[in-house]
């Protein structure tokens, strides 16, 4: 893939980095870090993407991996802070799930994104390093947690 | 597709990062903010300091003439030899950007690995080298301040006395020190990444 081909794609894919860092980001010089350094590693590492697998899933994974290894100077123990400005263009309903996504643990917030974005158990499994059934049980109990949340936020 | 999928995908046509951000040429001057590529940095820079440090102390072999000091000099060269060796084995070793072909998981422990293995090199160096280092200090400050040759001190047996005390006490007070300064800078990320992959064993 060319240099100009890479930009094209992560412009075209450029949602998925936006979703992940406002599901981790904790104020706006952790958001301008975490885009800065998603895009950087995906620039550094696109030289090795073979095209085995989807560019999404790959971006994925560099996005993941990219936020978890990134110091954000803040303790990961105390879930829950939200954005202090609402999403442009997302409505209040959608704006709630992101709030409530926000509240889980960090690895869940991974898991329930990766499968709200279509990926099978498999897949999510592959990308976060589990194992299919433990997504399953995963996702399951995130689910409700979520239908709960969503009554209550 | 249920109602929190719908959720989810909502107006993502919307999403767009920074402008600049898209441009090779700023890309290419961007330093890494990823923890383990700020340690391959300063490792880095203390690899080439601990070049010229062992340069200087060549240098300074020229123009000595008592065997103890020559021995003494040529005892911290090998030090900062071994220092430079085993610091550019890790340099190689040490990632400089995030592996994609790891699952999240791998990724995670790949990192605390390698946090680790600069650690292990670190306590090597708190342990031997700064303890040495300080003890060629004293001797090399006592030759300065008294015009005395070294003969003179090594051959005292309480100069002697205090030299192995003041070695004994470095020791464990230089490793504190390190520890300290990484439990400062490094403590909280890594008990983060190890807590993420607590949640995923």
């Amino acid at each position: 893939m060319s240099e100009k081909e890479f930009l094209s794609q992560l412009k075209a894919h450029q949602h998925i980095i936006y979703k992940l860092v406002h599901l981790y980001a904790r104020s706006e010089a952790d958001k301008k870090d975490m885009y800065q350094e998603i895009v950087l590693q995906s620039w550094k590492t696109y030289p090795a993407f073979r095209g085995d697998a989807k560019f999404s899933t790959w971006l994925y994974r560099v996005s993941l991996n990219t936020i978890f290894t990134l110091n954000r100077k803040v303790n990961r123990v105390q879930y829950g802070g939200v954005p202090e400005t609402g999403i442009p263009g997302r409505s209040d309903e959608s704006e709630r799930l992101y709030k409530a996504i926000r509240t889980l643990p960090e690895t869940e917030r991974a898991v329930i994104s990766l499968h709200l974005e279509g990926y099978d158990n498999r897949e999510v499994g592959e990308i976060i390093g589990i194992t299919p059934n433990l997504v399953a049980v995963k996702i399951h109990r995130i689910r409700q947690q979520l239908s709960t949340l969503l009554k209550d936020i | 597709m249920t109602d929190l999928e719908q959720l989810w995908r909502q107006n993502r046509e919307g999403d767009t990062l920074p402008e600049n951000l898209m441009d090779e040429h700023f890309l290419a001057g961007l330093p890494s903010k990823l923890p383990l590529a700020k340690l391959k940095r300063n490792l880095f820079k203390s690899i080439v300091a601990a070049v010229f440090i062992a340069l200087a102390y060549a240098g300074v072999l020229f123009f000595l003439h008592s065997w103890l000091v020559v021995l003494g000099v040529g005892i911290l060269i090998i030090f900062n030899v071994w220092t430079i060796i085993s610091g550019w084995r890790l340099f190689l070793q040490l990632p400089v950007s995030v592996t994609p072909a790891h699952s999240l998981k791998q990724e995670l422990q790949y990192h605390v690995r390698s946090f680790e293995l600069w650690w292990s090199q670190q306590v090597k160096v708190s342990l031997f080298i700064y303890p040495v280092a300080a003890a060629a200090g004293f001797i090399i400050g006592g030759i300065a301040a008294t015009g005395h040759q070294p003969e003179f001190f090594l051959t005292r047996p309480r100069i002697l006395l205090f030299l192995l005390l003041l070695i004994i006490l470095l020791m464990p007070l230089c490793y504190w020190l390190d520890r300290l300064l990484y439990r400062h800078m490094y403590g909280r990320h890594l008990a983060a990444l190890r807590q993420a992959i607590d949640e995923l064993s």
